[in-house]
């Protein structure tokens, strides 16, 4: 047996996150002073420390000159409408954040705005969780504008929002012209027959979306039927109606 | 019941069953192995280090297995390190760091857990250049990344 190739204790990101658990938000930033190597282990816990909204406009002071972070979790932050604006602020100018998590934060539709407006100009994020935040009809449709214009973002979920058939239409909206999008979560979000009908014609001529979520909706046999149609033109997208199907899944 | 664990530099250690089975990983094989008597090789732990490891295992040998996490705010856990435990971490930084590598490897929570801890109160209250001085560690950020990461992380610092 050769010679174990030796690793260092703090090369191990798991190692570096329990370490990180035991330390305040401001040693966790000296730490991210310390070196390249430290910087990379120890941002992620730093940015992760922010729990609280009153942080998040400090946080996007941060990140609109941060050049290495590409993913923030912000989930269950209940930042609320005017937290979701300071992020938007910051996501115009930055330009190296894929990933944005922030399910369960009550951002309503003045939040969806403030997002929209920050997706027309943003061109690196590629994930946009927003399941859970109050956003409705009016929300989805300031969601759509951007992303008629947007060509970077491929996931955009927003499950468990009650968007209705109003928000499944401007969606349907979306995906006749937009062609980077590949994932759309729309569970739970009081679709009905029209919503159904306005994005399965949206389908028949999208070939970019491969998973469309519709479970928990009130989509009745004539949707369903409308669903069936696009699926026989488009073969490219999945469309998942059930939650059971979605566990199998992934 | 006795087994004999094997060091990266082939050492054997005779050591109680369940003084080794405080590693999850050696429970595991012994597990998967049923009734055996072949020694367990420990290619990533090397004699000096599988001493002290077996040395935390023999004091805490009546611990229960899974000590549940006593507060929810990880933040507020740090100094709370049982004094055997502290003397037990006074070693030099190369062994604090080996003993939390093996405490990862051979799935020893609670020692790698003490072990992280040691390394947070080194940390605690020290700017970038006190740790980079505790660690050993050479400043690689030129002079505008330094201040562009300290201009980032300023919002940390008040509260």
């Amino acid at each position: 047996m050769g010679e174990i190739f030796k690793t260092h204790a703090l090369d191990i990101p798991e190692i570096c996150s329990i370490i990180a658990s035991s330390l305040g938000r401001k040693d966790l930033a000296s730490c991210a002073g310390v070196s390249r190597e430290w910087n990379d282990s120890f941002t992620p816990s730093l940015y992760k420390s922010v729990q609280l909204s009153k942080h998040v406009w400090a946080l996007s002071e941060a990140l609109k000159t941060n050049s290495t972070l590409t993913t923030l979790s912000l989930e269950g932050s209940l930042m609320g409408n005017n937290g979701a604006q300071a992020l938007s602020e910051a996501l115009k100018t930055n330009s190296t954040l894929t990933t944005l998590e922030l399910k369960g934060n009550q951002i309503g539709d003045e939040g969806a705005q403030a997002l929209s407006e920050a997706l027309k100009v943003n061109s690196s994020l590629a994930r946009l969780e927003l399941e859970l935040n109050y956003i409705s009809g009016n929300g989805a449709q300031r969601l759509s504008e951007a992303l008629k214009t947007n060509s970077t973002l491929t996931v955009l979920e927003l499950s468990f929002n009650s968007i209705g058939d109003e928000g499944a239409q401007v969606m349907s909206e979306v995906l006749k012209v937009n062609s980077t999008l590949t994932t759309l979560t729309l569970g739970c979000c009081s679709i009905g027959n029209n919503g159904a009908q306005a994005l399965s014609e949206a389908l028949k001529t999208n070939s970019t979306l491969t998973t469309l979520k519709l479970w928990h909706n009130s989509i009745g046999p004539g949707g369903g039927q409308a669903l069936s149609d696009a699926l026989k033109i488009n073969s490219m997208v999945t469309i998942l109606r059930e939650w059971e199907w979605e566990l199998e899944m992934e | 019941m006795t087994v004999i664990l094997v060091s990266s530099d082939n050492q054997d250690f005779k050591v109680d069953k369940e003084v080794a089975e405080r590693s999850i990983l050696i429970k595991n094989m012994l597990e998967d192995v049923g009734e055996s008597d072949s020694p367990i090789p420990l290619p990533n732990v090397t004699s000096a280090v599988l001493t002290k490891v077996i040395e935390y295992c023999e004091h805490h040998r009546n611990d229960p297995v899974q000590v549940p996490e006593e507060t929810d705010d990880p933040r507020k856990r740090s100094n709370d390190i049982e004094e055997w435990d502290m003397k037990f971490m006074q070693v030099d930084q190369e062994m604090l760091f080996e003993i939390i590598l093996a405490a990862n490897y051979l799935d020893i929570k609670p020692l790698l857990d003490v072990g992280c801890k040691t390394v947070a109160n080194i940390i605690k209250g020290k700017t970038p250049e006190e740790i980079r001085k505790a660690f050993n560690i050479v400043n690689d950020f030129t002079p505008e990344e330094e201040a562009q990461i300290k201009k980032e992380n300023e919002w940390a610092e008040d509260r």
